[in-house]
């Protein structure tokens, strides 16, 4: 069930009355119910794997607990836990990579592996749930309370406004949201309404609008200038932030009809002046995580520059690795984890080397960082989209107009493609203008970074005509065929 | 107007002189309003505003509902206190409303409470606007050719056809896969050259067939045979696209089995023909055939009752050619054609369908080695069970074909498709005695020509390339069957049969 479906704009209301109709004693079994129904309708078996995990790290978490804090047995249930998890995504996510991998390697001397005899299917927002998992597990390994009604627990994971795409909750922050009745006021329905109609206005007008023309670019790399290479990664980044946001959005207008905070997983990403700025503001809850679980059990900053260094690339190239089970991730890892390596590495020169400390605190480096920034984001994008590594590295030279034919008049044609289809996209340069002007203005005004529209209080009767006009355009551009997110199956 | 079963003043329900029937609380709450027409209820929907949902849900299964289903079953007792009809393109579709009042205190609240809610007050919005622009329609109707499609099988027959304005075909095959394949394999090796099932829709062997029983006859041929093709699918090509100058003389509906029972088939409405080609006709009267089950409507309700959501594409279509008029100076003064623009205007319009049936995805040369593939599981899930519910409601889409070709004064031939000793032996026996004996049966009461394959030749294994497909060899039998009945049914030989060579004394030769 998609957040963009019919099927979800009958499920949902249901599942929000039902909820505020229901005692509240009852609510978490109602919404363990519901989040399980959402889940099943994909591929019902699936929940079995959900509810097999949760029982599991359930019990893990309670023996942990149980267990004495500077003790052995609680580092072992850790490490089992850990693995028991990290296989489970490993298998359903890695195995025919790492099947073809090996291949590839043990073709030098004439060997393969044999097939996998039988179909394996990613399930549903499996490396999500895995990583509140592991979470929850590090966490009170750590000393933190471990849930004891199983309930609240098995919600945790599956919790269906964030079960497919997140983002990835912290047991702390969600959890005793459930101990305490939840009020609907009408603000909070008001809040919980715009951001949906916002999420969904992100996701299917502009997210999906710029998805069918970047599906056309990155299909026929090879008839692409340079500057229709840029153009592509520039729509591609667009799309990914409008798209992701706005499930994001989404799940929090969802989350909210009923109660509930979800987290803030974007804040203006495009307008950072750092790639460390940029990872703060992407992505937030993966990027929290990485940084508790996995940059953090590394070493951190602990042990000097090189160090730290090579701990962030580590930690980014698993991230790519967890972003999909292919080559070109890996290399996207790694070129995040090069980004960053190479920010600290400057970072640590403009502290020390006073000329350039000037320099980075001066008024005019503050638009050069933010495009520098954004210009390497999207650079990163050509590999991260393409779906092998050579169409990525084809993508990658006319990005530096490398290309065959050689630098010349050619590549710098303003081509621009008017393409057919939904009324929105005629021009793409002009819809990306207007999205990154959009961009500035939302840091200017408090309220988008949220998703509600900063409508001054004696312009109030503006807002339900702002809604109503973004429901009526969501109705009349919306698809037939509802298109999936992009992190869908991640 | 009848008065209604004795009531106490007191009782939530009071009776009106005029006709309306009201349900309140108070009497000073209700406001009087006409009635002024009674709606199909079978279109209508019934809207339920209330500021007392208790007192709805009481009402209805108290009190309402029955006289609701008595209202509904009367048309002369009017249930409703006001009506409105919505001018509607395709027809009349009104709306009904009933508004269930409360005392003003109440009211005062609710309505404090509506006017505190930005998404209450924008939910009122959009229904105004919705129910404004359903009245209006200010968007004009779009052209049904320039709605973006994707490119399926019905897309490229269709277009091919209706370029043939000019001369429309006098032979059209209807049927699926089973006649697609064979004839297509047929005329490959008939015109010894690659046919493309995709673009070529003629039938150059059927056209010598009939030539050939018919000396003279001319009988330009178009297969719309396509894969799946239920007999729904047949009426809607015929309602769609046969009309006036562009109708063919004779429609030969090749059936077989499957057309009728296919377990993988959901409702009428949900193949890919019938969505495209309801585009170019009105098909409001199909409603219960097409979609039988009310889950199966939901997104008709949907596109029917919301305005934006049911005119979406024409909106689209009319804003992109607005938007691309006042953009085309700019576009054609500072850009050059891009690489990825080089396409013909055709193709670019259905570029982001990419699930499409291209041309040269299916091509039958003329000599293909013969090669059985064992579809026997297939043929088995799609005949699992007889399908009785189905067989009747794709029944009814037959005698509606028949029924629109006595109008429009086509002559139509009923043949059984082959079928192959290993097809039958896998179907229940009763399917196929009661395939037979309905084909017999309709033939007989609409009185045209019935032609059994499996009695009229003899079809050996080679004529199959798989459980129930015919390769070349049955192609050629099955055309051969086809030709001659057309020539034996005296509408079809007299529609196809030059003027100047009528016989004098013979029906049809008279001069008009």
């Amino acid at each position: 069930m998609l957040f963009n479906s019919t099927e979800y704009l009958i499920f949902l209301p249901i599942v929000v009355c039902l909820f505020w109709l229901c005692p509240f004693k009852y609510r978490t079994a109602l919404l363990l119910l519901a989040s399980y129904v959402f889940y099943m309708t994909w591929r019902p078996i699936y929940g079995l794997l959900m509810m097999g995990l949760t029982i599991a790290n359930y019990f893990i978490g309670l023996t942990m607990s149980n267990s004495p804090s500077q003790g052995k047995a609680r580092k072992r249930f850790l490490v089992t836990g850990i693995w028991l998890n990290v296989l489970a995504l490993c298998f359903f996510k890695y195995a025919y990579f790492c099947r073809d991998s090996a291949n590839s390697v043990l073709a030098l001397v004439h060997c393969q592996l044999p097939k996998i005899p039988f179909d394996i299917i990613l399930p549903l927002g499996i490396s999500f749930f895995v990583f509140e998992f592991i979470h929850y597990l590090v966490d009170v390994y750590r000393g933190s309370a471990p849930v004891k009604n199983f309930l609240e627990f098995a919600l945790f994971p599956s919790f269906f406004p964030t079960q497919i795409a997140g983002p990835i909750k912290r047991y702390q922050d969600f959890c005793p949201q459930l101990k305490k009745p939840q009020k609907l006021t009408v603000q909070e329905f008001d809040t919980g309404i715009e951001l949906l109609l916002f999420g969904l206005f992100k996701k299917v007008i502009v997210g999906d609008g710029i998805g069918m023309l970047v599906t056309r670019f990155f299909a026929h790399p090879e008839l692409l200038t340079s500057v229709d290479a840029w153009l592509a990664c520039y729509a591609f980044a667009f799309q990914v932030y409008f798209d992701f946001s706005g499930y994001t959005d989404i799940a929090r207008g969802s989350a909210q009809l009923m109660g509930f905070k979800v987290p803030l997983n974007f804040n203006l990403p495009f307008l950072s002046q750092s790639f460390a700025e940029y990872w703060k503001r992407w992505h937030i809850s993966l990027g929290m995580w990485l940084k508790d679980y996995v940059y953090i059990p590394l070493g951190g900053s602990r042990g000097g520059r090189f160090c730290a260094e090579r701990n962030l690339f580590l930690t980014m190239l698993i991230a790519g690795v967890w972003h999909g089970a292919a080559m070109h991730y890996v290399v996207w890892g790694a070129y995040q984890g090069l980004a960053l390596s190479l920010h600290k590495e400057w970072r640590h020169w403009a502290d020390n080397v006073s000329f350039l400390k000037k320099i980075a605190e001066s008024k005019p480096f503050k638009p050069f960082a933010i495009l520098l920034t954004f210009n390497t984001f999207v650079f990163g994008m050509a590999m991260f989209r393409s779906e092998t590594i050579d169409t990525g590295l084809k993508m990658t030279q006319k990005l530096l107009f490398l290309s065959p034919p050689p630098v010349g008049l050619n590549a710098f044609n303003l081509t621009l493609p008017s393409l057919s289809g939904s009324a929105i996209y005629p021009m793409l340069p002009l819809i990306l203008i207007i999205l990154a002007i959009g961009q500035i203005l939302a840091d200017r005004f408090p309220g988008p970074i949220n998703g509600i529209a900063p409508i001054p209080p004696r312009l109030r009767f503006v807002r339900p005509v702002y809604l109503a006009a973004m429901a009526c355009a969501l109705m009349a551009f919306s698809p037939d065929i509802a298109p999936q997110f992009v992190y869908f199956q991640f | 107007m009848p008065e209604g079963p004795g009531r106490s003043e007191s009782s939530p329900i009071r009776w009106r002189s005029g006709g309306g029937r009201v349900l309140a609380d108070q009497a000073q709450d209700v406001q009087p309003i006409s009635v002024e027409h009674w709606p199909n209820p079978k279109l209508s929907p019934i809207f339920i505003l209330s500021t007392q949902p208790k007192l709805v849900i009481v009402g209805l299964l108290d009190r309402l509902l029955p006289f609701a289903l008595r209202s509904l079953l009367t048309p002369n007792v009017p249930l409703v206190m006001a009506t409105g009809e919505v001018g509607y393109n395709r027809g009349s579709c009104p709306i009904l409303v009933i508004v269930i009042t409360s005392p003003l205190n109440r009211f005062k609240k609710t309505a404090g409470v509506l006017r505190s809610s930005n998404a209450l007050m924008a939910l009122l919005v959009v229904f105004g606007l919705n129910l404004t622009f359903l009245c209006f329609h200010p968007f004009l109707k779009a052209d049904p050719d320039a709605l973006p499609s994707a490119r399926s099988w019905v897309w490229w027959a269709t277009q091919d056809y209706m370029h043939l304005h000019h001369e429309p075909p006098r032979v059209v095959l209807l049927g699926s896969s089973m006649v697609m394949n064979a004839s297509w394999l047929q005329e490959a090796a008939y015109i010894k050259k690659d046919v493309d099932f995709v673009v070529n829709h003629r039938s150059t062997y059927l056209e010598s067939v009939i030539e050939k029983h018919i000396p003279g006859a001319k009988a330009t041929s178009f297969n719309f045979g396509m894969p799946g093709e239920m007999i729904s699918d047949g009426y809607m090509i015929q309602r769609a696209l046969f009309n006036g100058a562009e109708k063919p003389k004779v429609v030969a509906l090749c059936l077989g089995t499957r057309d009728f029972m296919d377990t993988s088939f959901d409702c009428a409405a949900g193949t890919k023909p019938f969505q495209y080609l309801e585009r170019f006709t009105d098909t409001h009267d199909l409603l219960e055939l097409s979609m039988p089950n009310i889950w199966q409507r939901k997104n008709f309700y949907i596109k029917e009752f919301v305005y934006f959501e049911g005119q979406k594409w024409p909106i689209q279509v009319t804003l992109s050619e607005h938007i691309k008029n006042i953009l085309h100076p700019l576009v054609a003064a500072f850009c050059k054609p891009s690489a990825l623009d080089i396409q013909s205007e055709h193709d670019k319009q259905y570029a982001f369908y990419r699930s499409d049936i291209e041309k040269g995805v299916w091509v039958a040369h003329p000599t293909t080695p013969y090669h059985y593939y064992d579809n026997s599981g297939d043929w088995q899930r799609r005949h699992k069970n007889p399908n009785q519910k189905m067989f009747d409601n794709q029944l009814k889409w037959l005698e509606l074909s028949l029924e629109r070709c006595k109008k429009e004064n086509i002559a139509p031939v009923i043949v059984n498709v082959p079928i192959s000793p290993i097809a039958l032996s896998l179907i229940p026996a009763q399917v196929y005695k009661r395939h037979v004996d309905t084909l017999q049966a309709v033939a007989a009461k609409y009185g045209c020509l019935y032609v059994d394959s499996n009695a009229k030749q003899t079809f050996v294994a080679q004529d199959f390339t798989d459980v129930c497909h015919m390769g070349a060899s049955g192609g050629k039998k099955l055309l051969d069957i086809v030709g001659q009945a057309i020539a034996d049914d005296a509408r079809a030989s007299m529609a196809l049969t030059p003027s100047g060579s009528r016989v004098a004394g013979q029906p049809g030769a008279e001069i008009h």
